[in-house]
């Protein structure tokens, strides 16, 4: 179905198969599609907020490959564009269940530890593959939401969960999540994984 | 001649996306900075219509920055405009002691960007 010019702005798929074209190629390409759907949408309209932040952030992690600084390029989109600032990007160890901090920000000490003690848990939350935000409600999310966890990313990488990135608290000025968080999120889910990890 | 705006930000998120859009939607030119103190001296260099500073930087904040322009004949007038990600009473009053006129906090909407940047400048160039 061709929808170009309504407001498009999830057309990502964790599925699709990132290995036969350059990453930075492909999120060029992506960032010029919302730039295009920039150019379409009147700014007064909510689609054009999310277009314009998903513009951003792909050209921002298509120069994080080429420069391989992926992670802090993660943490950085999600501070300026989420207002997220304690975060941590987590990676599952191959054939176990162990997890190890790639990078974070803003972390506190309980915080770090209650990551660190669910590992198990979290590790399942990994392979289950779900983009989580706070205030969904969806089955089988009351450990994240016991850890104080308000998003939390698996990192898909050639079909398969290889890490996550977790959101705790957002900053004060933000009253829970808003237009083009869902869709950063899933943004991130897609792509964040390829950019950190094949790097 | 058009407006000149000086976005100072060390986050590249931040600069594609007000770039894109002052881009887009004004005629405004572009000057970049990714740090306070390289702000002040692209700010003295360019002599900028309207300048839009974050305020967590390296090397000089931007509240430092602000500060030490208005310490400058050249830059005593020019409206300046503070982002910032925690938006709390002490960092908003901060910012307008050191001299900004105006701020705005993080995640950037880009609707109120232009907005509140044409109010200082839209008869200089804004579409």
């Amino acid at each position: 179905m061709d929808n170009k010019g309504q407001g498009r702005t999830t057309p990502v798929d964790k599925n699709s198969d990132l290995s036969q074209v350059p990453l930075e190629d492909v999120l060029e390409s992506r960032a010029e599609e919302y730039l295009q759907i920039c150019w379409e949408i009147p700014t007064e309209n909510e689609k054009h907020a999310v277009a314009t932040k998903l513009y951003a952030a792909c050209r921002r992690l298509s120069a994080a490959v080429r420069e391989r600084d992926a992670a802090a390029a993660v943490l950085e989109i999600a501070s300026n564009l989420m207002a997220c600032e304690e975060m941590a990007i987590l990676q599952m160890k191959t054939n176990s269940k162990e997890l190890s901090f790639i990078d974070s920000v803003g972390l506190s000490e309980k915080q770090r530890l209650s990551l660190q003690g669910s590992a198990a848990r979290i590790s399942a939350e990994i392979d289950r593959g779900r983009v989580y935000m706070a205030g969904e409600n969806g089955s089988g999310d009351e450990m994240l939401r016991s850890l104080g966890i308000q998003a939390f990313v698996p990192l898909w990488q050639n079909r398969k969960t290889k890490g996550a990135i977790v959101f705790f608290n957002l900053l004060p000025q933000r009253n829970g999540f808003g237009p083009g968080d869902r869709e950063l999120l899933d943004l991130f889910s897609v792509y964040a994984g390829p950019c950190l990890f094949n790097a | 001649m058009d407006a000149k705006i000086l976005l100072v930000d060390d986050s590249s998120t931040t600069l594609l996306m007000e770039e894109m859009l002052f881009k887009k939607y004004t005629k405004y030119e572009i000057r970049t900075a990714r740090d306070g103190a390289e702000a002040v001296q692209k700010a003295l260099a360019e002599k900028p219509s309207l300048i839009l500073m974050d305020v967590v930087m390296p090397k000089m904040d931007g509240f430092e920055a602000c500060r030490t322009m208005r310490r400058k004949d050249q830059l005593r007038d020019v409206p300046i405009i503070l982002v910032t990600s925690r938006g709390e009473p002490y960092n908003v009053e901060t910012g307008f002691e050191s001299g900004c006129n105006d701020y705005l906090t993080k995640p950037i909407n880009g609707r109120e960007l232009l907005e509140m940047v044409n109010g200082y400048l839209a008869p200089q160039g804004a579409c």
